[in-house]
């Protein structure tokens, strides 16, 4: 059980998501205002931040910096921009992950037990960066290297590897990839994440015949093997 | 501009010089035989009072004597009857014979120059013919071996020296005028530059004349004019994203609670479909953000980039993907962004709809009215019957459908449109025609 924070404007989307977040075993603690929600996340000290970005009286990558000045409690940022300036900026800015609007409740507390794995009790991790054998994926820098050799990998394929490496051994569908990966859980063509897992094979230096991470099931999804190490 | 400003000044200075130097030269001309006909008078009366008085060898060294020179004169005495002629032009004509006949003086227009005849008696106070001599001065057009070539060349001189002069002003007023209108130019072509924000560009330097320094401040109002609008529409994009996409949210995770399971999955269904128009209208709300101020992407270069993306793919499942692509750029009226998408949702269109190993092929070419020509076709099944609106797009396996709804968006923007028909490979072929930039 973890302690969150929602800092949310929205009457309608705050109680939701604390029932939501509640029934999945979290402490949910709730702010309006962007002002409240720092003084709740300073006095409070949460476990992690969910921080929607509209908010009424600060802009909320003005509530993510000053929470950055004082606090390493991890923050995922609720944003309605989906474009991925918009979303690297977030991440430049200090926020551990992002979720875009309209997300699900699954969406949302898959994203909290993500970045809750990758930080220590109390704060943030001393090694933000997820490792699998030879595979090294630092999320905050978003650098990737396998074998100690830096991967030349566009924005959606480290997203698609760091989604993978999260969940290391799970099945994953490429419906959910398309949700997850490009926000799109509504449309999109499995397609483009058949080519994009395509060109991650040929960077990580395997095929699909004879893979070494990145693991196809055919009919189903795919896995990163942990036994690619 | 620098170059004409020479070119005229050029022309200018030399049809003034050659106004004035063609005159003065016929001028310094005419002086200077008028200089000779006077010295040349002068040497007539001389001559005359030494052939009156004097014998024949008298004369003949004076005439050797005033001959001597090169001035262009030269004097000859015609003695009548069998006395010897004494100087250079001797022998007689009919003009001589005449002044020799009536005893008056003559002065007449020769080859290169002037002629006088003036007689002289030598018979004391009665004049008879055969006691006449008759002294010959001929004087010679001032040439080009003469004191006017001089003059003439320091008049040349002097006029090179006014054109080079000119040219040297001219030159200097034309960078003048040119550097600040290069520095404008260069201004505007970075506003439109590929990659360029229009929001980070700084004011160009206001320099140079006053027209120049009035368009510089124009451009300087307008690009700031244009930098408040775009940020007035990224803010007003930002806005229309969390206003429509926050209700949207809290409709999802009401959704999600739902106990009932077939109402919840009918209730997300809907929910997608709002979704997916949600997202087209923001889409295309965010086009001039895409775009920037001039939007402007060379077709080849992105078509030839995500092909070869594609190809990874093509090779795994042993498919047949070719792309005839011109040598030359083609630059397209429509963002990177915009354009990339746009081949990937075609490209994803075959690979979703037309097996493996059904080839495929793209082709760009320019069109005739500039612009590029984009075609995509495979040799898969073709597109279900019915389906020739693009706006309701193509729905099939692992595809909503909303795919040619964006291209046919991009290209309409762009000043082009799509078509959807048949491909002599057998399968479906998309053509996309996009404007130029």
């Amino acid at each position: 059980m973890a302690q969150v924070l929602i800092i949310e404007d929205d009457p309608r989307i705050r109680p939701l998501v604390i029932k939501a977040l509640t029934e999945r075993g979290h402490a949910v603690s709730s702010a309006a205002t962007g002002m409240s929600g720092l003084t709740a996340a300073i006095d409070g000290r949460p476990d992690l931040v969910v921080l929607d970005l509209g908010l009424p009286d600060v802009d909320g990558t003005q509530v993510l910096s000053m929470l950055r000045a004082v606090s390493d409690v991890p923050v995922i940022v609720a944003t309605a921009r989906d474009d991925d300036p918009s979303l690297v900026a977030c991440l430049d800015g200090g926020a551990d992950d992002y979720v875009v609007k309209p997300y699900t409740t699954d969406q949302l507390a898959a994203r909290i037990g993500a970045v809750l794995r990758r930080v220590a009790p109390g704060g943030r991790a001393a090694d933000p960066a997820i490792s699998i054998g030879g595979l090294r994926i630092d999320v905050p820098a978003r650098r990737a290297t396998l074998d100690d050799v830096a991967l030349d990998l566009t924005p959606k394929e480290f997203d698609l590897l760091r989604y993978l490496a999260e969940r290391p051994g799970e099945v994953v569908t490429k419906r959910t990839l398309l949700a997850e990966v490009w926000q799109q859980p509504w449309g999109g063509s499995e397609k483009t994440v058949d080519v994009h897992l395509s060109w991650l094979r040929r960077k990580l230096g395997e095929t699909a015949a004879e893979p070494r991470f990145l693991e196809t099931i055919r009919g189903v999804g795919v896995r990163l093997s942990t036994e690619g190490s | 501009m620098r170059r004409s400003l020479i070119v005229t000044v050029a022309a200018a200075v030399g049809i003034v010089l050659l106004a004035m130097m063609v005159p003065m030269a016929f001028l310094m001309s005419d002086y200077a035989l008028e200089d000779r006909l006077t010295k040349a008078a002068l040497e007539v009366q001389a001559t005359e009072t030494v052939v009156a008085r004097q014998d024949a060898g008298s004369v003949a060294f004076y005439l050797d004597k005033i001959n001597d020179g090169e001035d262009g004169i030269t004097t000859t005495v015609l003695y009548p009857g069998d006395v010897a002629d004494i100087g250079p032009d001797q022998g007689e004509d009919d003009r001589v014979a005449q002044v020799r006949s009536t005893g008056v003086a003559r002065v007449d227009d020769v080859d290169d120059g002037t002629q006088l005849l003036v007689p002289v008696s030598r018979g004391g106070s009665t004049p008879a013919e055969e006691s006449t001599a008759v002294i010959r001065v001929v004087v010679e057009r001032p040439g080009v071996d003469s004191e006017l070539f001089g003059g003439l060349a320091v008049l040349l001189l002097l006029g090179l020296a006014l054109v080079v002069g000119s040219l040297l002003v001219a030159d200097r007023l034309g960078r003048g005028f040119v550097e600040p209108i290069r520095a404008v130019a260069a201004h505007a072509g970075r506003l439109g530059a590929a990659g360029e924000s229009v929001t980070d560009v700084e004011p160009v330097a206001v320099t140079g004349p006053a027209e120049v320094r009035e368009l510089a401040t124009a451009l300087n109002r307008l690009v700031a004019r244009i930098q408040t609008l775009l940020a007035r529409e990224r803010e007003a994009n930002a806005d229309i994203s969390h206003r429509l996409r926050t209700p949207v949210t809290a409709l999802r995770l009401r959704a999600d609670s739902l106990a009932d399971a077939d109402e919840r999955q009918r209730l997300s269904a809907d929910l997608d479909d709002l979704q997916a128009t949600i997202d087209a209208i923001i889409r295309e709300a965010r086009r001039s953000e895409r775009e920037g101020l001039v939007a402007s992407t060379d077709a080849v270069a992105v078509v030839r980039e995500r092909v070869e993306y594609w190809r990874l793919l093509a090779e795994e499942q042993e498919r047949d993907l070719t792309a005839d692509l011109p040598p030359t750029p083609l630059p397209v009226r429509a963002s990177a962004e915009d354009l990339a998408a746009l081949v990937d949702v075609l490209l994803d269109n075959v690979f979703t709809h037309a097996p493996a190993p059904a080839a495929a092929r793209v082709t760009v070419t320019a069109r005739a009215e500039g612009g590029a020509r984009i075609r995509v076709e495979d040799a898969g099944p073709g597109f279900p019957e019915g389906i020739g609106s693009p706006g309701r797009g193509v729905s099939g396996a692992g595809s909503t459908g909303l795919g040619l709804a964006i291209v046919e968006q991009t290209a309409t923007s762009s000043g082009g449109g799509l078509l959807v028909d048949g491909s002599p490979l057998g399968g479906a072929r998309v053509t996309v025609d996009l404007g130029v930039a």
